[in-house]
């Protein structure tokens, strides 16, 4: 071995020992570092697992609060995991069930099921998905899922999805898509016509209110509400759409008119809607437009009828009732002329009454009345047949006569009571064509509406007519009968003077040839005596005659015993008459004076054609109901039955005597009828005969 | 015995005869003035140179029949204090109520017969004979 060898060996050893010591120096810093290392690692990842182990429960509590319901599914549609609200709606009882979510779809679903899955797990996610399930409960739901695939390391692993129930949902918004519909159908089947506006546009309609106007849906939608107005009814809904505009209400309703795509007009009840936004402010108007032109022509015509009934309600005076119905009519029928004309059957003319605009003045007197014969015009020819006309040219009839001027409509109308025309109705419009069916019908209406009251005013003008007719044919019967009264005294008084004058010279004769006279002569003068005084009585009896009831009844009770008495007195009786009064006679309303003449002129009959020795005259009565029956009974000559009525004639005498003139039972007569009673007689020849005669109580 | 101042206002000639004849008969001294109607009389009266006592007037007469005249006679101031005795045929009670209305003072019915008449004047004139009368 050599030292070098040796050295060599030691130096190397040396070396070695040193690189060792080295390397064991190196290894231990390496190794304290890597302890170092290692603490450090043990102690992030303690770090590393708490925050771990908290964000793990910080998912989990995500997860578990999560409304809508979670679900964890394997590929296979087994349940891993879900929250509550999962629980929930698919009807399970606890979180930690299994269950293969697969069997929840119908059987008619199953396909579209895998369809989608097949498309989630190719896409990943799948959104949006509706599907029918039934629950563990056995309810049926529609449910909304949004689901994607969880991975691991790059492999699909599980799938996740949340869950909604939209029954409710769908159900509501298929209610309100129904709803819609009806509504639809509610606003185009409406008879109410609809438009909405947006301000003044109008912005929809429905078919009613196009009907309406004869306007189509896009015609309506270019106008606006304006446009379809008149004017004259703007100020109508101004105040109302200012008060809305400002909020002060809502709603409003008005009768306007619309104008129609052919240019008439309709009369509408027009109830407006504003419909606001949450400011307030009004963003559309909602307006219901219900057609009333009939209604209205309808209320029109029985107020007009209303208005008339009342007017001529009591009115007995023909003109007034003429005058309500003229004006009233024209009112009704819009026009400036109504004429009624009154039938006069005795001279078969139509004479105007009353009238209506130009024909009449301030206080309804007519101007230029014509007196029309009946079957002349068409006035005339509507009395004579009876029949309403409606004339639509008057150019084209020639029974039309210009009355103060030529107008080209015309409506006629008979007004009949007990199926006689006893008026017409006439009325004339400018215009051509102008009056309606439905017009002439209302006047018909009117017609026999007026025709009773006319009838009766017209009958009351008759009797009123008649009346006083009657009432100057009394005065004048009254007059005539004072100048008869007048004229007989002035007879009485120019036939008695020449009676006078006689027997006065027939004195002076007698006077002046005192002795000279032979008997047969004084004898005649005697006899022009006795004539002139028969004639005398013959006067007084006439005019007499004449006087009873000419003069009025002067009236007060009269007690007739007192008149018999006095009669008795008065009246020369023969020896062989006796009177007796029965039983005491009563009081009776009447004239003394005619009284007394009444009995004076029995009595002196009964006395007068008494031919028995032994003479009587009762008197009696018999009181009855009303009358009082008195009897004037004698035992005289009697009368022939063929003569019992005679004997009340005047100047009828059945025995000429000097002093009967035939005029006695005439003016007894006259006064028991003055005096509302009956005179007879009973008789037989040669035994006697009883008057018989009443006098009202 | 007064003696009369009579106006007779009478258009029946007879009539007169008889007046005259009654008193010429009775054997009177009453003057009479004849008028043959009212017109006639008023003309007398408005002389008023000798006016009668008393006035005897028909009533039925042409012209001026009694009534119109005695209207006119009432309504002068000195001829109404004349006594105015109506004899007349005229019984008519119409005549009679007018007359006492206006003012008579009598009214006398002429009767048929002649007698009868002269009887009436008789008294009539021996009353107003007996009366005393304003001097006019």
């Amino acid at each position: 071995m050599s030292q070098d060898k040796i050295d060599m060996l030691q130096r190397a050893l040396a070396r070695e020992k040193a690189a060792r010591k080295q390397a064991e120096k190196i290894l231990e810093n390496k190794s304290a570092e890597l302890y170092d290392a290692k603490q450090k690692l043990e102690k992030s990842y303690f770090e590393l697992e708490s925050l771990l182990n908290r964000k793990d429960s910080e998912l989990q509590g995500v997860f578990e609060n999560i409304v809508d319901a979670y679900v964890i599914i394997d590929l296979w549609g087994n349940i891993l995991k879900m929250n509550d609200a999962a629980v929930n709606l698919l009807g399970f009882d606890n979180p930690k069930e299994d269950y293969n979510l697969m069997d929840m779809a119908r059987p008619n679903d199953i396909e579209l099921v895998t369809e989608s899955f097949k498309t989630l797990l190719k896409e990943g996610s799948i959104t949006d998905f509706y599907i029918n399930i039934i629950t563990k409960k056995k309810e049926e739901k529609l449910v909304h899922i949004n689901a994607s695939i969880i991975y691991d390391k790059g492999a699909p692993v599980a799938a996740q999805g949340i869950v909604r129930d939209v029954t409710e949902a769908k159900r509501n918004a298929e209610l309100i898509e129904e709803q819609k519909k009806e509504l639809d159908v509610i606003v185009q089947n409406s008879s109410l016509g609809i438009v909405l506006t947006e301000s003044g546009n109008i912005v929809r309609t429905n078919e009613a209110f196009q009907k309406l106007l004869g306007y189509s849906e896009s015609e309506l939608s270019k106008l606006t509400i304006k446009d379809i107005s008149l004017k004259e009814d703007f100020p109508l809904s101004r105040d109302f759409l200012m008060k809305m505009d400002s909020g002060k209400i809502d709603n409003f309703v008005v009768q306007k008119r619309y104008k129609k795509k052919d240019g008439s007009v309709v009369w509408a009840k027009t109830n407006v809607n504003a419909v606001r936004s949450s400011t307030g402010d009004i963003k559309y108007q909602v307006a219901l437009v219900e057609d009333i032109t009939s209604d209205r022509e309808r209320s029109l015509i029985i107020d007009m009828i209303n208005d008339l009934a009342k007017a001529i309600l009591g009115k007995m005076d023909i003109y007034e009732i003429a005058w309500e119905i003229t004006h009233n009519i024209a009112e009704y029928l819009n026009t400036d002329d109504c004429v009624i004309y009154l039938v006069d059957q005795d001279q078969g003319t139509l004479e105007q009454i009353a009238a209506y605009g130009e024909k009449v003045t301030a206080n309804h007197q007519i101007i230029n009345k014509i007196k029309l014969p009946i079957g002349k015009g068409i006035v005339g020819t509507v009395a004579k047949t009876g029949k309403a006309e409606l004339i639509k040219n008057t150019e084209e009839d020639k029974r039309y006569i210009v009355d103060e001027k030529r107008r080209f409509s015309e409506i006629t109308v008979p007004i009949i009571s007990d199926g006689q025309v006893i008026g017409i109705i006439d009325s004339e419009h400018i215009d051509k064509n102008y009056y309606t069916l439905k017009q002439l019908h209302t006047l018909e209406n009117i017609a026999n509406l007026v025709a009773m009251q006319l009838k009766s005013a017209i009958n009351l003008r008759e009797r009123q007519k008649v009346e006083s007719k009657n009432k100057d044919l009394l005065n004048e019967l009254a007059k005539s009968n004072d100048e008869l009264q007048e004229y007989a005294h002035m007879v009485s008084h120019d036939l008695k003077s020449p009676l006078r004058s006689i027997d006065a010279l027939v004195n002076w004769i007698k006077e002046d040839n005192e002795d000279k006279l032979d008997a047969v002569s004084l004898k005649n003068f005697e006899l022009i005596e006795t004539t002139l005084e028969k004639m005398e009585q013959l006067i007084a009896d006439v005019l007499m005659y004449s006087s009873v009831g000419a003069q009025a009844l002067e009236e007060e009770l009269v007690d007739l015993n007192d008149i018999v008495k006095e009669l008795e007195k008065i009246l020369f009786i023969p020896k062989h008459i006796s009177i007796k009064v029965l039983n005491p006679l009563p009081k009776v309303n009447g004239d003394i004076t005619k009284l007394k003449q009444l009995f004076q002129n029995l009595i002196s009959n009964a006395i007068k054609f008494n031919d028995k020795p032994k003479g009587l005259v009762e008197i009696d009565f018999q009181e009855q109901k009303t009358h009082y029956q008195f009897s004037v009974k004698d035992n005289g000559m009697g009368i022939e039955e063929e003569y019992h009525s005679k004997i009340f004639e005047i100047f009828h005498v059945l025995n000429k005597r000097e002093d009967s003139t035939g005029i006695g039972l005439s003016i007894v007569k006259k006064i028991v009828k003055l005096h509302m009673g009956d005179i007879w007689i009973d008789s037989e020849l040669g035994k006697g005969t009883t008057f018989y005669f009443t006098l009202k109580k | 015995m007064n003696t009369l101042n009579i106006l007779l206002i009478e258009d029946d000639m007879i009539e007169v005869m008889k007046l005259n004849r009654t008193i010429s008969k009775l054997q009177l001294n009453h003057k009479i003035i004849e008028a043959n109607n009212g017109e006639e009389a008023l003309k007398i009266l408005r002389k008023k140179e000798k006016l009668p006592d008393i006035i005897l007037l028909d009533l039925n007469m042409p012209k001026i029949n009694g009534i119109e005249f005695l209207n006119m006679l009432k309504k002068d101031d000195t001829l109404r204090y004349i006594p105015t005795i109506v004899l007349t045929t005229s019984n008519n009670q119409k005549d009679l109520l007018e007359c006492y209305k206006i003012g008579i003072a009598g009214y006398v019915l002429k009767p048929l017969k002649y007698e009868t008449y002269v009887s009436k004047i008789e008294k009539l004139l021996a009353y107003w004979s007996i009366n005393e009368l304003k001097q006019i």
